[in-house]
């Protein structure tokens, strides 16, 4: 299988697909989603990253419309409803965290099932697109592996043009190679079609190569939303020589450590307020990678070892 | 979209509910040409309400697992809530697929057993078409069980087991009559005989049931986003598992030992009584006095033998094995013919007071009044309930007038005189079988109900007994007994089963016989004359 990437310039200034303001969802007392804002760019990737648990496939369910948002509002592909409509629907490709297809269907009688609602739907494209991914048609799912099946999902979700993919955590459960694979024909069909594309994930390194713009969520609510060089510009950690300082208000502390005694911690603030900052008492103030920056955002507040 | 789903259903449910059918079909035939199980439910429709009450629900378990259960379990429902799908239009297909499943399969139940017993039976189309709206009733009954039960997940076993022993509990233990009840009543042991009444209030509570356990199977797949069937549908962890079938055994202990107690009942005791017991009957006689007469001991005594006498008569007759027990308490400030009922249940007996001085124990009324309520205490109570409760009224009313020497013939021709008042106001119509049913729903009051039984005498007495037999059939509506007997003893010794292993004929041609009978007996008049 080889999948053709082909990297373009996405323009400034986009329109915003998806707007969320304020979405809350409870699963009896425990407050799954609490308050997420959601801002989505036409034509963009963004990655949307947490931990486990942290409210990602709530916010992709009420996004979808499979369940509804308690409090809050949302404007889809420019219309604003209370809930995702089955108009919107239509334009939304999907494939959720798990594969839960018919197992006695075949794919080819799967694609079908699942063209019979979408008006837009694109039989030679399913086609094509099984034939891309290897699949056989007549093969039927329970036949499939973890793998195949996530394409499968990307074929029916691909198949109907949609203007908005949504994907939650399609990677979840493959291995490596498939992984890869997988986020690369992602990245591929977003680029060639233009198509926005907001993909879950929890492995920091898929959202770093594929994502244009990223969204954190920790326990519900968002942690950080935009781009990635933003964000290594907005969060760094100062190591103290002794005694630490209190920076700000303006910082945000993200994170504590305390290594031998050595306190270093994670803030989080504009690169003004970064390029102001004058500090006596300090060892270095350094840039994250990615990952540091997940953990320190998502992780304990404060380690001691 | 709606066909995509249907398609769907039928694709994967397809080939299961066709062997549902043929299962349903062949099993009919089978059974409908079996005749050992065919005389044991007496009309071959009995076993048509015996499927209706235990095949259907299990073949809708079937499908209520199928359709609804499985689909939660398997979390397919996530694949078809992902889809640009109205939720409640997912869960309608599957209400309305199962739903025609359901019916189909009654239909094709009671179909089966309608055309092979067309010939075998009396069976003409309002009668059929009764058939068919309590078979309907019940079937969408029986879905709608199914179907909210289907929505509670791994506890639908639970909750359904828990309903059924409840049922049954209640029926057996806590005498709640539970089978005349809606929905049960429609497939009782009346449905293979009722023919013209049609149960409206039955009707009409169990279509408000199955609508209302509808609106409840919508109502868990659709408030919160079916968030509630979602979690019920994940599998029963180790603990629940050992905790529901703790509890399943504790239930059923809990449900034998109450039964067992509920089931022993204290005996009455009546102090110096007079007691006749043997393996037929158990009577006893005592008196409600301080000291009793000598008078009074020898009324007691001769009423007790008179009644023994009687009892073991009609029990030997009757083919009963145990009459309950009969005790007769010696009051003496009623009067003559005076009588008072005491307040036993059914499996304690039946207590009768009366002055023994001044009732004669010959009496009719009260040989009637016993006969009739040890009937009624044997057939626990069922007589006001029962739409053929006036046969027994009836016999009891014959049995102390009839001949000993010709059980089914009249006793003198003055005891048909002695009714003249009765018949003589009635304009009873033979003209044809319905007619005579007609007749049997104008006989609304109580005094009446006897009335059915004297016209059978009165038969005999201007016709002979196997014009009494005819006349009766057409009376019950179904396959006429050879004689009393086929009628107390309701399917076990079936009407149908004497018809055909005495009279030797089917119900139809009796029936054409009885209304040439009539028309050779007074040429050109098809009608019995008052006289």
């Amino acid at each position: 299988m080889s999948a053709h990437i082909e990297e373009q310039t996405i323009p400034l200034a986009k329109p915003n697909l998806l707007e969320a303001r304020g979405l809350i969802r409870h699963y009896g007392n425990v407050p799954a989603v609490d308050g997420v804002d959601l801002n989505v760019r036409s034509g963009e990737i963004y990655g949307f990253l947490g931990i486990n648990g942290a409210g990602k496939t709530t916010t992709i369910r009420i996004l979808m419309g499979i369940i509804a948002a308690e409090a809050g509002s949302m404007r889809l592909l420019g219309e604003t409803k209370r809930r995702t409509t089955i108009k919107q629907k239509r334009q939304i490709g999907y494939v959720s965290q798990e594969q839960n297809f018919y197992p006695w269907m075949t794919c080819r009688g799967l694609g079908r099932f699942v063209g019979s609602f979408y008006p837009t739907w694109d039989g030679q494209e399913f086609r094509r697109l099984l034939a891309l991914f290897e699949i056989p048609e007549t093969r039927r799912v329970s036949q499939l592996s973890g793998g195949m099946k996530a394409k499968l999902a990307l074929a029916m979700a691909i198949a109907p043009r949609p203007e908005f993919l949504i994907l939650d955590e399609p990677t979840a459960g493959l291995d490596p190679v498939a992984r890869r694979d997988f986020m690369e024909i992602i990245v591929a069909q977003a680029r060639q079609h233009r198509r926005t594309t907001f993909f879950s994930s929890h492995l920091i390194d898929e959202v770093e190569r594929c994502a244009d713009r990223i969204g954190i969520i920790h326990q519900g609510r968002m942690k950080f939303e935009g781009e990635l060089s933003d964000l290594r510009t907005q969060v760094k950690r100062v190591t103290y020589l002794d005694q630490p300082t209190e920076l700000p208000d303006s910082f945000e502390l993200w994170n504590e450590r305390i290594v031998e005694s050595k306190v270093s911690r994670v803030y989080r603030a504009t690169a003004d307020q970064w390029s102001q900052l004058a500090l006596s008492n300090v060892d270095i103030v350094g840039s994250l990678s990615l990952e540091e920056i997940f953990i320190a955002c998502v992780g304990a507040k404060r380690v001691a070892i | 979209m709606i066909l995509a789903l249907i398609e769907k259903e039928l694709r994967q449910h397809g080939a299961m509910i066709f062997l549902f059918f043929l299962l349903t079909c062949t099993g009919m035939f089978l059974l409908q040409s079996n005749e050992l199980l065919s005389l044991s439910g007496g009309s071959v429709l009995h076993i048509v309400a015996w499927m209706l009450l235990v095949f259907l629900p299990l073949g809708c378990l079937v499908l209520g697992n199928a359709l609804i259960a499985a689909e939660f379990r398997q979390k397919t429902q996530v694949f078809l809530d992902g889809l640009p799908l109205p939720r409640w239009k997912m869960v309608a297909v599957k209400y309305v697929f199962g739903l025609a499943a359901t019916q189909l399969t009654s239909a094709l139940l009671l179909g089966t057993m309608l055309f092979g017993a067309w010939q075998s039976e009396f069976i003409q189309w309002p009668f059929a078409t009764l058939l068919a709206i309590k078979t309907a009733c019940w079937s969408w009954f029986c879905w709608s069980t199914i179907f909210a039960l289907s929505f509670l997940g791994r506890y639908r076993m639970a909750v359904g087991l828990v309903v059924v022993f409840g049922l049954l509990w209640a029926q057996n233990v806590g005498g709640v009559l539970v089978n005349r009840f809606g929905p049960f009543e429609l497939v009782s042991e009346r449905f293979a005989y009722e023919r013209y009444d049609y149960p409206i209030k039955e009707l009409w509570t169990t279509g408000v049931i199955a609508a209302a356990l509808t609106l409840l199977g919508f109502s868990m797949a659709l408030i919160r986003d079916a968030t509630l069937s979602t979690m019920l549908s994940e599998r029963m962890s180790s603990r629940e598992k050992l905790v529901m079938i703790t509890l399943l055994i504790a239930g059923l202990l809990t449900l034998g030992a109450v039964a067992e107690r509920v089931e022993k009942v204290e005996p009455l005791d009546m102090p110096d009584s007079v007691d006749i017991v043997d393996e037929l009957v158990n009577v006893s006689a005592a008196a409600a006095v301080a000291e009793p007469t000598e008078d009074e001991r020898k009324a007691m005594r001769l009423h007790a033998e008179n009644a023994a006498k009687t009892i073991r008569e009609v029990a030997v007759y009757l083919r009963i094995r145990k009459f309950p027990p009969l005790f007769l308490l010696h009051r003496r400030d009623l009067e003559n013919e005076e009588y008072q009922n005491g307040e036993l249940n059914s499996r304690q007996g039946y207590l009768l007071r009366l002055n023994m001085l001044e009732t004669q124990p010959s009496s009719l009324t009260l040989q009637s009044q016993v006969i009739e309520k040890l009937l009624d205490a044997n057939q626990h109570n069922r007589l006001n309930s029962d739409t053929r409760g006036w046969i027994l009224k009836g016999f009891a009313y014959w049995w102390p007038r009839h001949s000993p020497s010709e059980p089914n013939a009249v006793a003198s021709e003055s005891f048909a005189n002695e009714n003249e008042f009765v018949l003589g106001q009635t304009t009873i119509v033979a003209k044809n079988l319905v007619q005579w049913k007609l007749f049997r729903k104008q006989l609304q009051a109580e005094e009446n109900e006897g009335l059915i039984a004297l016209v059978g005498i009165e038969t005999i007495w201007r016709q002979d007994q196997a014009a009494c037999r005819e006349f009766l059939s057409a009376v019950l509506g179904y396959a006429a007994p050879h004689d009393f007997r086929a009628s107390v003893h309701d399917w076990w010794y079936s009407t149908s089963y004497l018809l055909r292993t005495t009279v030797r004929m089917n119900f139809e041609d009796l029936a054409s016989k009885w209304t040439s009978a009539l028309r050779n007996k007074v040429p050109g008049q098809t009608e019995l004359q008052p006289r």
